[in-house]
């Protein structure tokens, strides 16, 4: 962190402590996070968990702080493309991170006991809230987590109380204005299924304009007891954005957490997804795939953090790397002591298209239980000869062939959104990246 | 004009030779059974015609309707009418049968100038074609070979000759590790699509095959060559009297 940016963000800082922005979290908290953000700034290579992701451009790129909404020169049709359903989903629109009321899409006539919207809103709603927000965290202390508590304004909340299950998804898009700042945004969304609850929520970030922006967000998930989360991000980037973004996910007993993470053409992809599991027979499945083309890079890691015996933790990961992208997938599994009889499933598959693609996988487990089952496997190849030749021998050209094998690669995960219109959204990506011709889909 | 015609093929295989000066014709209409102990080259021969690569070509010449077929693609060649029925059809996760078909068929069509073929045509023809290997429909949703049987994957690959109507088809050992119910209904789908436009050439350990597809000429490989030719009689002597009286023949005692 240079002198300048450490001088910018104290005055922020300051600023922001005459703001709303303490109502969200304690003050108190909020200046802890600073003070040590400034003793340790952002993560460096030196560290393990940032060893194979270039933040060089931190200091090359001088960012600026998003310091207030400014949707008022946006209009609803420049964020038609980047919607799931016109009327298919609850729209969350956050611009540089402030919610953006004018361009999100609640409708939420006849659904009387939820709670979609704002941070602010729902922290002035009740302010019981405001006692989850950071309390996922904890344990996390690296600079991004620490700077996003310093400087975040707003986010999703959304409640779902007992035994409801919402039909609609939820769809949390975040947008960089980038037409003419450089800005570093900051978000925090926070969401609470309550006991028997069911929702399923996708954040998506894309950005307008064509300087660099950076997006810094965080999302904490409580799934209460017998609870059923799906938690989808798609990630289609393209422009200069780079992304950085932790989902910390606290299960209770017999909840069910879903999660894909679909990366397609990204700039700068950082993913860090946390679950803790915190009660007996839960079920946590991370499921993703990234397709990686010229100089793009994703970096997924994630924790599957078994506090308590009985449950399953699943972990399907694909990505097909091409030019000189790379790739960094890192899957830990903790069991802790008290978690006998936990079972978790890890794999990491690849295809790397290119010479110059370079991936980077790592398995880490940490058992510290004796009872358990736990497996994991990595591999990275390219596609497979024999069975290019035969889809050639009936008359498929080597590059539809090609494509067809990894498209049916990238299959098994995509067949599993349950959401029709992100299913269709992301199958089509996938076949105008790798050029399918339209008869075959 | 042959629809086939093989001069003089030698083929090695890293460095190891495999085919040494092979002749062969194949005229429309007519169907060849290739015979011959292990190791002689039948699966070579299949491989080089179909395009595979891993083979170097020493020397010879391989005329399929008056092209020269080294200088074309897997997919070109099989676009002209080449067939290749794989000894060991290749499973693969997550491309369905239907979707295989329809882009193969497509395909095609579109190097013959011809519009794409539309859905429902499309499906009444995959339902016709399937129901000549006595497969079921659902098996065109499931993905390619995935999961199947050694019958059901040899019913496949016949299913696909009867997609893509070729000129020529190779059978590759189509007989092994088929039970007597699969290899009649597979030479019964053989036997449906020959007509005296298209060419067969079966390639087999055994006899029994040929009881069920009766060939119009017999050939013995042996050492890389065709070193003897003869009508179906050819494949009784062989199936009564082993190889050893060829391989004495040819020695010369």
């Amino acid at each position: 962190m240079n002198k300048e940016f450490r001088k910018k963000a104290e005055q922020v800082f300051e600023n922001n402590a005459q703001l709303s922005h303490g109502k969200l979290i304690e003050e108190q908290l909020r200046a802890s996070a600073f003070q040590l953000f400034l003793e340790n700034g952002f993560p460096n290579k030196k560290q393990e968990d940032w060893k194979y992701t270039n933040l060089n451009f931190l200091n090359n790129i001088e960012f600026e702080f998003s310091e207030q909404l400014n949707d008022s020169d946006l209009e609803s049709k420049q964020i038609n493309d980047f919607l799931l359903s016109k009327n298919n989903e609850f729209l969350l629109v956050f611009v540089n991170g402030f919610f953006s009321k004018k361009l999100s899409n609640l409708h939420l006539d006849g659904y009387d006991n939820i709670i979609i919207g704002s941070l602010i809103d729902a922290v002035q709603f009740d302010k019981n809230y405001h006692n989850f927000l950071g309390s996922s965290l904890d344990k996390l202390n690296d600079g991004f987590t620490l700077f996003n508590t310093s400087f975040f304004r707003d986010g999703a909340f959304v409640y779902i109380p007992e035994n409801f299950i919402l039909d609609k998804p939820i769809h949390v898009l975040h947008i960089s204005d980038a037409r003419h700042n450089t800005f570093i945004s900051n978000q925090r969304n926070l969401i609470l299924a309550s006991n028997g609850a069911q929702v399923k929520i996708i954040e998506t970030s894309y950005q307008i304009g064509d300087k660099p922006s950076f997006y810094n967000t965080i999302t904490e998930i409580f799934a209460d007891t017998d609870s059923v989360v799906d938690y989808y991000k798609y990630q289609n980037e393209e422009k200069e954005l780079y992304y950085i973004g932790t989902t910390q996910i606290v299960q209770f007993a017999n909840s069910v957490l879903n999660s894909s993470t679909f990366t397609l053409r990204p700039h700068f992809v950082r993913n860090n997804l946390n679950s803790l599991i915190n009660g007996d027979y839960c079920e946590s499945n991370f499921k993703g795939f990234y397709f990686l083309n010229n100089n793009e890079f994703a970096d997924n890691h994630t924790l599957a953090d078994h506090a308590s015996p009985n449950s399953n933790s699943n972990e399907v990961y694909r990505g097909i790397i091409n030019d000189t992208a790379t790739a960094v997938f890192n899957g830990k599994i903790l069991v802790r002591p008290d978690a006998q009889k936990t079972n978790a499933y890890q794999s990491n598959k690849n295809i790397l298209l290119s010479d110059e693609a370079t991936l980077n996988t790592k398995p880490q487990l940490e058992i510290f239980a004796d009872d358990v089952k736990c497996s994991h496997g990595a591999t990275s190849g390219t596609i497979d000869e024999e069975s290019l030749f035969y889809l050639r021998s009936r008359g498929i050209s080597e590059a539809i062939a090609r494509s067809l094998l990894l498209s049916a690669f990238a299959d098994e995960l995509i067949n599993e959104i349950k959401i029709p219109e992100l299913k269709i959204k992301i199958k089509n990506q996938i076949s105008k990246s790798l050029n399918i011709p339209e008869f075959i889909v | 004009m042959s629809m086939l015609k093989i001069e003089n093929l030698s083929v090695n295989v890293a460095d190891k030779s495999i085919l040494r000066g092979l002749n062969l014709e194949v005229n429309a209409g007519e169907i060849h059974a290739i015979m011959g102990p292990n190791g002689t080259g039948k699966s070579t021969l299949a491989n080089v015609m179909a395009g595979r690569s891993g083979y170097d070509i020493l020397e010879g010449k391989i005329e399929f309707d008056g092209q020269n077929l080294m200088d074309m693609s897997p997919e070109e060649r099989s676009r002209s009418g080449l067939f290749l029925a794989f000894q060991y059809p290749v499973e693969i996760p997550g491309v369905s049968n239907a979707n295989f078909m329809k882009t193969a068929v497509n395909e095609t069509r579109k190097a013959r100038q011809l519009e794409p073929l539309d859905a429902m045509d499309f499906l009444t023809m995959m339902r016709e074609r399937a129901k000549l290997v006595e497969m079921e429909s659902s098996f065109l949703n499931r993905s390619v070979n995935e999961g199947f049987s050694g019958g059901e994957k040899k019913r496949n690959e016949i299913f696909q000759m009867a997609m893509l109507e070729p000129k020529l088809a190779v059978l590759d050992e189509t007989d092994s590790g088929l039970d007597i119910d699969a290899l009649k209904i597979v030479s019964n789908g053989v036997n449906i699509l020959r007509n005296e436009n298209n060419a067969f050439i079966v390639i087999t350990h055994y006899q029994r095959l040929l009881s069920y597809i009766v060939p119009d000429f017999v050939h013995v490989m042996f050492d890389g060559r065709i070193v003897k030719s003869g009508g179906k009689e050819l494949a009784i002597k062989l199936e009564e009297n082993g190889y050893d009286w060829i391989k004495q023949e040819i020695n010369g005692y």
